[in-house]
C-alpha cells in the first residue's frame, strides 16, 4: 500500500483534534453579532416603544388635566346655578355662555331648571340666550315650547317667543295661538305671538 | 434534522440550525485548519470566520452538496489568505529554486507505519512542502486545485510537492531502518 492510500483509509486518525470549550460561546456571540444582530433590533424596539409610551403618558397628563379642568368648570358652573342669590346665578349662566363651546348635559339640565322655575326674569332671559347655543338640541327646544305654555312674565314670554321664531319651531303654533286667543295676555306679547306664528306659517 | 433541512433552514438564517452545522463540522475544519497553520488559536479563529463567511454564502449550496466538505474548502481558502498575508511563504521567489523537476520517491509498505509517526514526520517538513503534502495526502486536493488556491504555477506546485513527499519518505525509511535494526539487535 502506498502513503496516500495508507493515510486516506486512516483518515479519522488525522482528525483527532478537538476545538477547545470555549470557542462554541465565541462562535455564538460571533454570529448573534454578524447574522442575528438581534439585541439592536431590540433596543431599537424598546426604544420606539419607550419613546411612543413617553409621548402617550405626556398626551395622557395633558388630556387628563384638561378633563379635570373640564370638570372643575362645570362645577362651578353648577354651583352658580343653583346659588341662592340671583346675581350669582345670573354669573353662572354668562360664564357658560362665554366659557363653553360644547354642550355639557349637566349644565343644559340646570338651565332648564332655572328656565321653568326661576323667580327673575333676568335669569331666565339670559338663560334663554344661553340654550340658543344649541338651537339643534330637540330637549332644549320642546322645554322652549313647555316653557311658553306656563310662562306668565311678559319680557320672558317675549323672549321665548322671539328664540321659537328665531328656530323655526313649527310645534310652538298651537302655544302661540292658546297665547293670542287668551284674553288676559299682554297686548305686546299678542303682537310678538302674532308675528311668530305670521313667520312660522310662511 | 437531515441535511437538505438543515441547509434549507440556514438559507432562512435560522440560529438553531446554524448552531446544529457548526456542531457538526467545526472539529472537522479545525483539524484541516490546525494541520496547515499549526497554531490552535489561528486555527480556532479561522474556523469561525470560515462558518461565518460560509453562512453568508449558503445560498451557493444545493441540497445536493456536502455541506461539511465545502465548508472546509472556504477554511483552507481562508487559511491559505492568511498565510500569503502574513507569511510570504508562496511568494514567487520564494518557490523559484524548486523549478526544476524534482522525481518523486514512493512508499510501499506504509500500512506498517503508524498514522502518528507520519504526522510527526510531516510536522516535521519546511512550511512551504508541509502545506501542499498536507492538501494532498490528507485534504485529497490535486495538483491543479493546489495550484489555483496557493495562485502558482501547477508545475511549480506538483514540485514542491515531490520534494516535500520525497522529503517525508527519507524521514519514514530513516525510521523504518532503525526500527529494524533495533528489533534484530535486540534478538
Amino acid at each position: 500500500m502506498n502513503l496516500k492510500e495508507h493515510i486516506q483509509q486512516h483518515k479519522k486518525e488525522f482528525d483527532s483534534e478537538k476545538m477547545s470549550a470555549s470557542s462554541e460561546i465565541l462562535f455564538k456571540k460571533e454570529l448573534q453579532k454578524e447574522l442575528h444582530p438581534t439585541k439592536k433590533t431590540k433596543v431599537v424596539y424598546l426604544r420606539f416603544v419607550s419613546v411612543a409610551a413617553s409621548i402617550v403618558l405626556v398626551f395622557s397628563i395633558f388630556f387628563f388635566n384638561k378633563n379635570s379642568n373640564k370638570v372643575s368648570k362645570t362645577s362651578e358652573v353648577l354651583s352658580y346655578l343653583s346659588d341662592e342669590s340671583a346675581g350669582k346665578r345670573l354669573e353662572g349662566v354668562y360664564k357658560f355662555d362665554d366659557e363653553f363651546k360644547n354642550e355639557d348635559s349637566k349644565i343644559i339640565d340646570a338651565l332648564l331648571k332655572i328656565l321653568h322655575d326661576d323667580a327673575n326674569a333676568n335669569v331666565k332671559i339670559a338663560t334663554i340666550d344661553a340654550l340658543l347655543k344649541f338651537p339643534t338640541n330637540d330637549k332644549v327646544r320642546t322645554h322652549l315650547i313647555t316653557a311658553l305654555e306656563k310662562e306668565n312674565k311678559p319680557l320672558v314670554q317675549i323672549k321665548i317667543i322671539k328664540s321659537l321664531s328665531f328656530l323655526r319651531e313649527h310645534r310652538a303654533q298651537k302655544t302661540l295661538k292658546e297665547i293670542i286667543n287668551n284674553n288676559e295676555t299682554f297686548p305686546i306679547v299678542k303682537s310678538n305671538a302674532t308675528l311668530a306664528m305670521n313667520q312660522l306659517k310662511q | 434534522m437531515n441535511q437538505k433541512d438543515i441547509i434549507q433552514q440556514c438559507k432562512q438564517n435560522k440560529y438553531t440550525a446554524q448552531i446544529e452545522v457548526y456542531k457538526l463540522y467545526k472539529n472537522l475544519l479545525y483539524n484541516s485548519c490546525y494541520r496547515i497553520l499549526k497554531n490552535r488559536e489561528d486555527a480556532e479563529d479561522l474556523v469561525q470566520d470560515a462558518f461565518i463567511k460560509g453562512f453568508q454564502k449558503i445560498h451557493q449550496v444545493n441540497e445536493e452538496m456536502n455541506l461539511g466538505g465545502w465548508l472546509r474548502r472556504i477554511a483552507i481558502n481562508l487559511c491559505f489568505d492568511k498565510i500569503r498575508k502574513e507569511k510570504h511563504v508562496f511568494s514567487i521567489e520564494n518557490v523559484q529554486e524548486i523549478e526544476a523537476e524534482t522525481v518523486e520517491l514512493e512508499f510501499d509498505n506504509a500500512e506498517e507505519l503508524s498514522i502518528d509517526f507520519i504526522k510527526e514526520c510531516i510536522d516535521k517538513l519546511k512550511e512551504k512542502h508541509r502545506v501542499i503534502v498536507v492538501l494532498y495526502l490528507i485534504e485529497e486536493y490535486n495538483h491543479r486545485e493546489i495550484s489555483e488556491i496557493l495562485q502558482l504555477n501547477e508545475s511549480t506546485v506538483r514540485n514542491q510537492y515531490a520534494r516535500g513527499k520525497n522529503q517525508l519518505i527519507t524521514m519514514l525509511q530513516k525510521h523504518q531502518k532503525n526500527e529494524f535494526k533495533r528489533t534484530h539487535t535486540t534478538a
